[in-house]
């Protein structure tokens, strides 16, 4: 298990969703995203010399979910006020009150939903791109999560880009002698 | 394959403008206008690396390739000490190793590194058990008895790297066990009440 792997560090980002759940543990080398989307579990590599860029979004998925939840929330609340009928509470019958404190309980519940959508701020996602692909990284859905993704990743990519460009990266081609001729560059008349 | 060097907006496709690499920005896309945060990292500049070439051999004693009896050897294999010209190096986790080791070792699930999934058994375990829990007196011989049988037969399946495979499977086959129990109880006393009924 990787909890119990000392090369292995466990993000704060990632969790669950509709689709599946994801975490994000940081290597010694490579950033790994561990998937689990129904019986499957999938892993993604990202080597931290391969990094080219971390990109995130912003969505209106968050105004939805404020909507959504408001609406409910109106809605309930609504339901709450005509049950009381113009009366006091203390005035109705026992089926009148337990639907108003239903429905009143409710209301609560998707203020509540208002809240954490408010606390937990914008809605995005997120990218990493690397030479040969450009990767949505899942269930990094917040502004703030991403955030701290990026805070957590970049000091080591920087890290570990620094130390593979204290090497040469590469040189420009030189023109061989036959003698010399490697894979890519078949000797003159055929001959390997 | 993004081998350009240029950044582009994931919504519309418009070119951005690089910031400093190692350095957040926030900027908004020229296209369509959605706020995106950015950080870019040094191997956005760098040209994608092209494979070696391997060396020939020139001197006559020097150490060849075991692949390419022809090609100077430059590293020997870390699994199986074979030597390597440069062409079949695989550079992996910091490991030098030979194509064969690589295909045995993802093969046989030796090398982490190169798998990519794992089926999770538990997961299957244990909706075996809970999906049809509100009628397991009735399909337990059959779900809690299959959830049994994966369960021991994948015992010695790869676990998960995130969840404790083997007690979550013990687990799933005690609550098999409960099930079947349940069940056989169920039948017996119905099949027992019924038979008393008739006599």
């Amino acid at each position: 298990m990787l909890r119990n792997d000392p090369e292995y560090r466990r993000l704060k980002v990632g969790g669950h969703g509709a689709l599946g759940s994801a975490s994000y543990w940081l290597g010694k080398r490579h950033l790994l995203v561990v998937v689990v989307a129904g019986y499957i579990e999938k892993y993604q590599r990202f080597q931290y010399r391969d990094v080219q860029a971390l990109f995130m979004r912003k969505t209106r998925v968050h105004y939805i979910w404020g909507f959504g939840f408001a609406a409910v929330a109106i809605g309930c609340s609504l339901g709450a006020f005509q049950t009381l009928k113009g009366q006091a509470f203390a005035n109705l019958d026992t089926e009148s009150r337990v639907g108003c404190l239903v429905l009143l309980g409710l209301a609560l519940v998707f203020i509540g939903g208002i809240i954490i959508n408010a606390l937990r701020g914008p809605t995005c996602v997120c990218y990493l791109r690397t030479a040969l692909q450009t990767a949505p990284l899942p269930q990094v859905s917040r502004w703030k999560q991403a955030e701290r993704l990026i805070a957590a990743l970049s000091p080591i990519v920087l890290a570990a880009q620094a130390s593979t460009q204290a090497t040469p990266a590469e040189k420009p081609l030189e023109p061989q002698s036959p003698a010399e001729g490697g894979a890519g560059n078949p000797a003159p008349g055929g001959l390997a | 394959m993004a081998l350009s060097s240029a950044l582009s907006c994931t919504r519309c496709g418009t070119e951005l403008q690089s910031s400093t690499p190692g350095v957040q920005s926030l900027t908004r896309c020229r296209g369509c206008g959605v706020e995106l945060g950015l950080i870019t990292f040094p191997a956005l500049q760098n040209r994608p690396a092209s494979g070696q070439t391997a060396e020939r051999v020139l001197e006559e004693g020097e150490s060849t390739c075991f692949y390419h009896s022809d090609k100077r050897a430059v590293v020997p294999c870390d699994q199986c000490g074979r030597f390597l010209c440069a062409l079949c190096d695989i550079e992996l986790e910091g490991k030098h190793l030979c194509p064969a080791c690589l295909e045995t070792g993802r093969d046989k699930r030796k090398l982490k590194v190169v798998e990519h999934k794992r089926t999770r058994y538990d997961q299957i375990v244990w909706s075996l058990l809970i999906l049809p829990l509100p009628f397991c007196a009735i399909s337990a011989p059959v779900t809690a008895s299959t959830a049994l049988v994966i369960a021991l037969r994948r015992w010695g399946a790869p676990p998960s790297l995130v969840a404790n495979t083997k007690l979550r499977l013990i687990l799933g086959m005690l609550v098999g066990c409960v099930e079947l129990g349940f069940s056989i109880w169920f039948w017996n006393r119905a099949v027992f009440s019924s038979w008393h009924v008739a006599k």
